[in-house]
């Protein structure tokens, strides 16, 4: 199962894995985070899965989006987060994510994509 | 060509420490350590901004809630003279005869008396807050004692005050206010048959330490930390007249001129409230 915005890559992996990747240069903004929470909603048809989240591409977070990605209604999409960052300014938003926005759900940063898949594929 | 980008990123620096949240760096193409630095600068703006937004907005609520609270105090306290004063009336022409009736006037007495206490402590606590407060010289041992002789409270508890008490800068109706609140506690929390009140100083480099030591039940340690909170009384057997004012004042007196007050105690053990009053000389060198 694949969508995309004009932003953000939705691809549902094996073994129910969702994984989001941002298409370069990317600016998250609030209503990108109101809109990208919907459709992992959607494709996850209400269940909590786990979430491969990769925002090496994004170049811009607002405030209010990490705000929203850290709160209830984007909590209720997903049961732990593997966030990759693999340059310096996906490091600097992860790591200010993690430690002012302090995410709801187990989150974790990682530098690759195979070391997240594992983390998320453990029980 | 990195120095350009250095000085933008020293002048969102500078901007940041003006209290400038607005500005930010353009990130451009660059995805190195140096726009990684720029974009952490930026989201930091963000947050500091939201934070000042939050607190400004707290601050106008906190605002609102303490002149609702003010004047609401302000508007009961005329009816309630007047039903002080009729209750009164009807005690003087009626002459009840009746135990029960008198007993019914002596209780509707002591309850509107109780709620005007109240009332008088709200617009107190109000009050409290005030930055315009003049500042004096007070020889401390002078206030005590006319608040004691004042309040007489030399009749209902033996007051000893060691040593000489020095003298302090603070204003005088508000150290009168928080003298007469802690001595009043004291005794009508007192358990035993004679109320001991011990007034100590202790000298610290900038300010001394006051230290109003009694007799009473005590506080267990668990309610210390609520004691100052408004509303907030212990359900002991003695403060059925406790509306939770005073101490709460008593405190916000302390804090809004910079001084600090706490309470040190055990249950059964009596209870020591110290407060900090800045030592006239340091304020005058200051």
């Amino acid at each position: 199962m694949y969508r995309e915005t004009e932003k953000i890559k939705f691809t549902m992996l094996e073994g129910g894995i969702l994984n989001t990747e941002c298409f370069p240069k990317t600016t998250m903004t609030l209503e990108d985070g109101i809109e990208s929470t919907r459709i992992s909603a959607e494709m996850n048809e209400g269940q909590e899965l786990p979430l491969l989240c990769d925002i090496t591409n994004v170049v811009k977070m607002s405030q209010e989006c990490r705000k929203h990605f850290a709160g209830e209604e984007h909590a209720k999409t997903f049961s732990k987060c593997a966030l990759i960052i693999s340059n310096p300014i996906s490091k600097i938003i992860g790591n200010f994510f993690m430690g002012l926005n302090k995410p709801l759900k187990p989150t974790k940063l990682f530098t690759n994509k195979s070391d997240g898949l594992q983390w998320l594929q453990k029980s | 060509m990195d120095q350009g980008r250095i000085n933008e990123i020293l002048d969102k620096i500078a901007g940041l420490a003006a209290l400038d949240y607005d500005s930010e760096i353009d990130i451009k193409d660059n995805n190195d350590e140096l726009a990684a630095i720029a974009v952490g600068l930026n989201m930091l703006g963000e947050e500091l901004k939201a934070q000042v937004v939050s607190k400004n907005q707290l601050t106008n609520i906190n605002s609102k809630l303490e002149k609702f609270a003010y004047s609401t105090a302000h508007d009961l306290k005329s009816p309630l003279n007047a039903i002080a004063g009729l209750v009164s009336l009807i005690e003087l022409y009626s002459q009840p005869e009746n135990d029960d009736l008198k007993a019914c006037i002596g209780q509707l007495k002591t309850v509107v008396s109780n709620m005007k206490n109240m009332v008088i402590g709200i617009l107190n606590y109000s009050r409290s807050d005030s930055n315009e407060l003049d500042f004096e010289r007070l020889n401390l041992h002078e206030l005590i004692q006319s608040v004691i002789r004042q309040d007489g409270f030399g009749d209902l508890a033996q007051i000893s005050i060691k040593d000489q008490l020095p003298v302090v800068w603070f204003n005088k109706i508000s150290a009168i206010q928080v003298v007469r609140n802690i001595f009043d506690n004291a005794i009508k929390y007192c358990d035993k048959p004679l109320c001991e009140i011990a007034v100590n100083v202790y000298n610290k480099e900038a300010h001394y330490e006051i230290e109003i030591k009694d007799n009473g039940p005590g506080i267990d340690p668990k309610d210390q930390s609520q004691i100052f909170d408004l509303f907030n009384s212990l359900n002991q057997p003695h403060n059925s007249e406790s509306f939770g004012i005073g101490l709460a004042n008593v405190k916000q007196i302390l804090q809004s001129s910079g001084e600090k007050i706490w309470v040190e105690s055990e249950l059964g053990a009596g209870a020591t409230f110290i407060f900090t009053l800045k030592k006239e000389n340091h304020v005058q060198r200051n």
